[in-house]
């Protein structure tokens, strides 16, 4: 894998909070060499595991999945369950042979665009070092998709 | 005569103004809100982490009902509401007429930026020559002359600061959709409105003038400093170092009362907020930091007077071990021009004590509203000699002048959960003068739009690409993108906008869509938000339904120059036009669903809390029941002779009592209880037990509780064992009826915190305090020789009770604190109590034989576990009733519909008590106002009962109660008016079968796939 690589990272980010960062981050500078997908859902709680791994077999290199800051969640605890559920999620995508690093949850508060910028850079880097996800076989065995 | 009208300025877009603005947005008036700054959300947007939860939760103001007509996205970002609009760098310089029908003037001052044209890319401050330092971060930082006041606004647009700007004119030329224009000038602008409602926040202290806290010094900060230091949008980005040479705090010590409770500055009056928020300052400043971070608070009574504020301070002490310290501040002094700081102070046992920390944070205190005294004159309202807005008796809201509101702090000093109740209760004094003139809310209702079902036609997308900023279109190749969406399948007409208000009237956009076969519409724009809110008018009136219509947020990802080819940026544009065909392609039609409410309140206690709530929501032409537990109305305020301001408490509650008594719209049930309560907001069912044992069943809309509270019964302190020892509520009543003569009383002594604020009551009630101070006062008024003694832990004297704390120790009341481990000794002698205590200053022991003992036993809650528990209620560790939220949604209880206030939520003064009465009948209204509730449209989850295994996850995972489990259809059935949208269930669903409005998992995959696919 050549310097040219561009990593694709898909970016789930919530309607409420993350979403101020992710907007004013992208009149800024993102990383130059990846390319983002920001998909806006309605709470990081609605990131069914399916979609994540849809995305990777889909040729995603790398997937962030970005929620409202622990207790900021304007459902209430959606970010919770999405925290639990990416525990099982890990677990799931390393027995599959997808590198950890692959998968992020991040909490992003309003005004933490340097955070977003953060995390998206250090993401492209690590995807760059790592090369394009080759997508494990069992991903094609479908479950509830 | 000329006519009212029912629309309401609200000047001041901080917290209080946007809850005062929704408020009476929702409830259907037209709403005006203006701020004089280019962004919304006052002083808010300056702390990122609010006392109690350290978390943020604005969003938590938006309605839970009809979430389509404000905008759905984080209230920083700014507010709207279809019957809202919002002018930013707007002033009121005018106001004439009179209540009912005031003219107001608005001023516009220029920003220099057209905001439909700014794209926000930001190449005007890349151009702009003049630097100066960031006012957000109160100058921490430093911005260009030409800037984005908010990072996160929605839209976001450059403004141009006149103050700064040289006029060079190199933005001008820069700016590629020629949004900006240096000759634009300011507008004036008049508007009918009813009332005004006056949000303009609070002032803060500034310290410079003051020698001994050595402001000047790069490492002292004042609190709001403190909080952009840590903020990460402040200069570090979120790690605390010292202004002066960058180092890592490591110890950071907090002062208060820095501008308050001060003659010398003019304060004679405590802020109220401070302590909290240098509690939660050092708290965060520790999670931070780590828990090595020597956090140490110096203070002179730490004022915890709120619900759960002291227990808050207890974690802060036990768990993050935050040092209190209680002492007086003597001297900050420099050791170097940029380090470290040694703190001077006098201990309590009058010991001189130095130490040295890295950080100093004054506390300082809250300020009348930089334009207080303007505004005062423009409206014509009278303000205290403090400069603070004079309020009429047991109001927190009524202005001297009719028709004139205060909201919020710009009434007083006042955190974020007060300030949210005063909010409510400026928009509902609004409402209830429009109401007293026929221009209430039932008046002003609008028919809902009747509209059929529509039948299931292919669907046929009508696609307007709005061209605002001309340049971005440019490098996108505006033909080429509707070349390659035209053939997209279901795509019917694709055409630019170049209108630049396509919504008005007759427009040529309206006339199109009409004429076309399509139905559905997608508008794609750089500036989606403007678009949303009036969209679902448009819809309406070409006959769609809010499911076939979407907005899509066309806004270039900017990146650098170069960096992207325009091939690049017309493939993303293009992209996400097909993922909004496609969202629009796929949605059946469906009607928002919607409940009928039963117009009628149900309001249980007939204190003052109570009767008040009845009263307000009586007076918009509502009935209301009130069901009374005893034979008598009136409450605890029955048992209360004077207020410490001078009050009448007696008339107060006669001339309510007379008011709700004769009350057309009021009935009233005495001896009655409520005995089943059953069904929901919007319909509620109550069976109700009368004095004679019949029963009564009715139906409402909302349910308020006021069941009250009593003073705490004590076996402390030889309780009992004495006629003399009393408890401050039985003093107050023996002195009125003469059973104690106050002139015959030598030496009184008090004891504050009576079982209060330890293990067994672990809360402050508030009131014990401002009792004492009104009780001790009294005595001096008749008998000026006698003595009166108050020990005390904490004198709870928040805000302008402060002034009558200083006026007792004037009148030589003696204050004596005494710590919880060393309470004074009471024994009774010849049937007189004794005390011994320790006097602070000189550790000895010291007795006073005292003809009177006053215990301040503080508050309890009066049997809310009885309804709580028929009312499905929850209730805090403490018996009172548990609100949902306690700084946005203070008197939302936690069944939905059901609201609380007066002892029966927390202890609180008449005053208080009334506003909150006043913010339930408020929150109450905000429902019987409509016929019909209805829930958001698109976004709602929904169950395929085929599909359905019935293992139950979704219910227990709602937050929102709007899953239950249908055993008859052996499926989860979802609660369309209580379900929220989040998705939540539809992501733990194991079967997948809910899906939520458009975001069914089909197609969240098609997404997906489709933005994925190169
Ligand atoms: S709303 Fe943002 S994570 Fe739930």
């Amino acid at each position: 894998m050549g310097k040219d690589f561009e990593p694709k990272i898909m970016v789930f980010v919530c309607n409420w909070c993350p979403l101020g960062a992710v907007d004013s981050a992208s009149r800024t500078a993102l990383p130059r060499k990846a390319q983002i997908k920001v998909l806006r859902v309605l709470c990081s709680g609605m990131v069914d595991p399916g979609y994540v791994m849809k995305a990777f077999a889909s040729g995603a290199d790398g997937v962030v999945v970005i929620g409202c800051p622990l207790g900021n969640c304007h459902y209430i605890s959606g970010n919770i369950k999405a925290l639990r559920r990416a525990y099982l999620l890990r677990n799931l995508l390393v027995g599959l042979g997808v590198e950890e690093e692959r998968f992020r949850l991040e909490w992003i508060a309003h005004a933490e665009q340097h955070l977003y910028v953060e995390v998206v850079q250090e993401m492209s880097q690590r995807l760059r070092e790592l090369g394009r996800l080759v997508v494990p076989g069992l991903f094609r065995a479908r479950g509830k998709f | 005569m000329q006519e009212i009208l029912d629309t309401i300025l609200v000047v001041g877009a901080g917290i209080s103004g946007i809850r005062s603005a929704l408020d009476l947005a929702i409830m259907g008036y037209s709403v005006k809100l203006i701020d004089k700054a280019n962004y919304t959300g006052g002083t808010l947007v300056r702390l990122d982490h609010q006392f109690p939860d350290d978390s943020c939760g604005i969003c938590r103001m938006l309605p839970l009902f009809e979430r389509d007509d404000p905008g759905q996205y984080c209230l920083r970002r700014g507010v709207s509401h279809d019957n809202m609009e919002v002018m930013r760098a707007t002033e009121l310089i005018g106001l004439e007429g009179e209540p009912g029908r005031f003219t107001a003037t608005l001023r516009r001052k220029p920003t220099m930026v057209d905001r439909d044209r700014c794209i926000g890319c930001g190449r005007c401050a890349d151009v702009c020559p003049v630097v100066v330092p960031k006012r957000l971060n109160d100058g921490l930082t430093m911005r260009k002359a030409i800037y984005l006041p908010l990072p996160y606004d929605l839209p976001n647009n450059y403004v141009v600061d006149l103050d700064a700007c040289t006029r060079c004119g190199a933005c001008q030329k820069s700016c590629p959709t020629k949004a900006v224009d240096l000759s634009m000038e300011a507008s004036e602008r008049q508007i009918g409105v009813g009332a005004v409602i006056l949000a303009a926040g609070f002032g803060m202290y500034s310290p410079a003038a003051e020698g001994n806290y050595c402001y000047h010094h790069p490492n002292v900060v004042t609190s709001l400093e403190f909080e952009r230091l840590m903020s990460p949008s402040g200069p570090n980005q979120g790690r605390l170092l010292r202004p002066g040479d960058g180092k890592e705090a490591e110890r950071v010590a907090w002062l208060q009362c820095v501008g308050s409770r001060d003659h010398k500055v003019d304060a004679d009056f405590c802020s109220s907020a401070c302590c909290m928020y240098s509690i939660k300052q050092s708290v965060l400043a520790k999670e931070f930091c780590g828990q090595e971070l020597d956090a140490a608070i110096f203070y002179m009574d730490m004022r915890t007077y709120g619900k759960n504020f002291q227990s808050y301070r207890d974690r802060a002490q036990r768990e993050h071990g935050v040092r209190f310290v209680r002492s007086r501040i003597h001297s900050v002094e420099p050791s170097s021009p940029r380090g470290d700081l040694n703190l001077t102070y006098v201990d309590q046992g009058g010991g001189m004590v130095s130490e040295t920390f890295d950080l100093v944070v004054l506390a300082v205190g809250q300020r009348p509203a930089p334009d207080a005294r303007a505004l005062a004159e423009i409206t014509g309202i009278s303000l205290t000699p403090q400069g603070f807005v004079k309020a009429q008796p047991f109001s927190l809201t009524r202005s001297s002048r009719e028709g004139i509101f205060a909201s919020g702090s710009f009434a007083g000093l006042r955190d974020i959960s007060e300030s949210v109740i005063a909010a409510n209760g400026a928009s509902l004094a609004a409402s209830l003068l429009l109401a007293s003139r026929g221009k209430g809310i039932s008046e002003i209702q609008v028919a809902p739009a009747a509209g059929g079902n529509r039948d299931r036609a292919a669907p046929r997308v009508y696609v307007a690409i709005w061209a605002c900023g001309e340049a971005m279109w440019q490098a996108a190749d505006l033909d080429d993108i509707v070349a390659q969406t035209a053939p997209m399948s279901s795509v019917g007409t694709v055409r630019i906008v170049r209108d630049p208000d396509p919504f008005e009237g007759s427009s040529e956009l309206k006339d199109s869509v009409a004429g076309s076969e399509c139905n559905r519409l997608l508008i794609c724009s750089c500036v989606p938000n403007i678009f949303a809110g009036r969209l679902r008018q448009f819809a309406q009136n070409l006959g769609l339904e809010a499911s076939e219509v979407e907005v899509i947020d066309l806004r270039p990802r900017l990146e650098p120059e170069g960096d992207r080819d325009a091939l690049r940026i017309r493939g993303d544009i293009v992209s996400r036009i097909s993922l909004g065909v496609d969202k629009l392609s796929g949605t059946l039609p469906w009607r928002t669903p919607s409940a009928a409410i039963e117009p009628r309140a149900l309001v249980i206690g007939g204190g003052i809390a109570g009767l008040t709530a009845a009263l307000a929501i009586a007076n918009h032409g509502f009935p209301v029941h009130v069901v009374e537990k005893t034979s008598e109305l009136g409450g605890n305020l029955l048992n209360l002779r004077r207020t410490l301001d001078g009050g009448q408490p007696q008339r107060l509650l006669a001339e309510t009592i007379a008011a709700v008594i004769h009350h057309r719209n009021i009935r009233i049930h005495k001896n009655a209880r409520v005995v089943k309560f059953e069904g929901q907001v919007g319909r509620f069912a109550t069976t109700v037990m009368n004095q004679d044992a019949t029963v009564e069943r009715i139906g409402h809309g909302v349910t308020i509780v006021a069941t009250g509270g009593r003073e705490a019964a004590t076996k402390s302190y030889c309780f009992g064992q004495s006629e003399r020892i009393v408890t401050q509520g039985e003093f107050e009543r023996k002195l009125d009826e003469g059973a104690i003569v106050a002139e015959e009383l030598g030496t009184v002594a008090m004891v504050q915190c009576v079982d209060s604020r330890e293990k067994s009551r672990p809360y402050c009630s508030r009131i014990c305090c401002a009792t004492a101070l009104k009780n001790a006062l009294y005595l001096k008024e008749k008998n000026p020789g006698g003595d009166v003694f108050i020990f005390y832990r904490d004198l709870m004297s928040y805000g302008f009770i402060e002034t009558y704390y200083t006026l007792a120790r004037q009148k030589g009341v003696v204050f004596i604190p005494y710590g919880v481990e060393r309470k004074p000794g009471v024994v009774v002698e010849n049937g007189a109590p004794v005390l011994t205590a320790v006097d602070p200053i000189l550790g000895r022991e010291f007795q006073i034989r005292a003809d009177m003992l006053v215990l301040s036993t503080g508050v309890v809650s009066h049997n809310c576990g009885e309804p709580a528990r028929v009312l499905g209620l929850k209730l805090d560790k403490n018996g009172f009733y548990q609100e949902e939220e306690s700084k946005w949604r203070p008197v939302d209880l936690s069944r939905r519909g059901v609201f609380g206030c007066g002892l029966a939520h927390s202890p609180r003064n008449i005053t208080e008590s009334i506003a909150m009465a006043q913010a339930s009948a408020l929150r109450s209204l905000r429902f019987l106002s409509k016929a019909q509730l209805s829930a958001g449209d698109a976004t709602l989850a929904s169950v395929d009962p085929q599909s359905c295994m019935g293992c139950r996850t979704c219910v227990d995972l709602c937050e929102f109660q709007a899953i239950s489990f249908d055993d008859n259809r052996k499926a989860s059935r979802i609660d369309e008016m209580m379900c929220q949208g989040c998705g939540v269930c539809a992501a733990a669903c194991p079967v997948g079968a809910i899906s939520v409005g458009n975001y069914t998992a089909g197609r969240m995959i098609g997404w997906i796939e489709a933005m994925l696919a190169d």
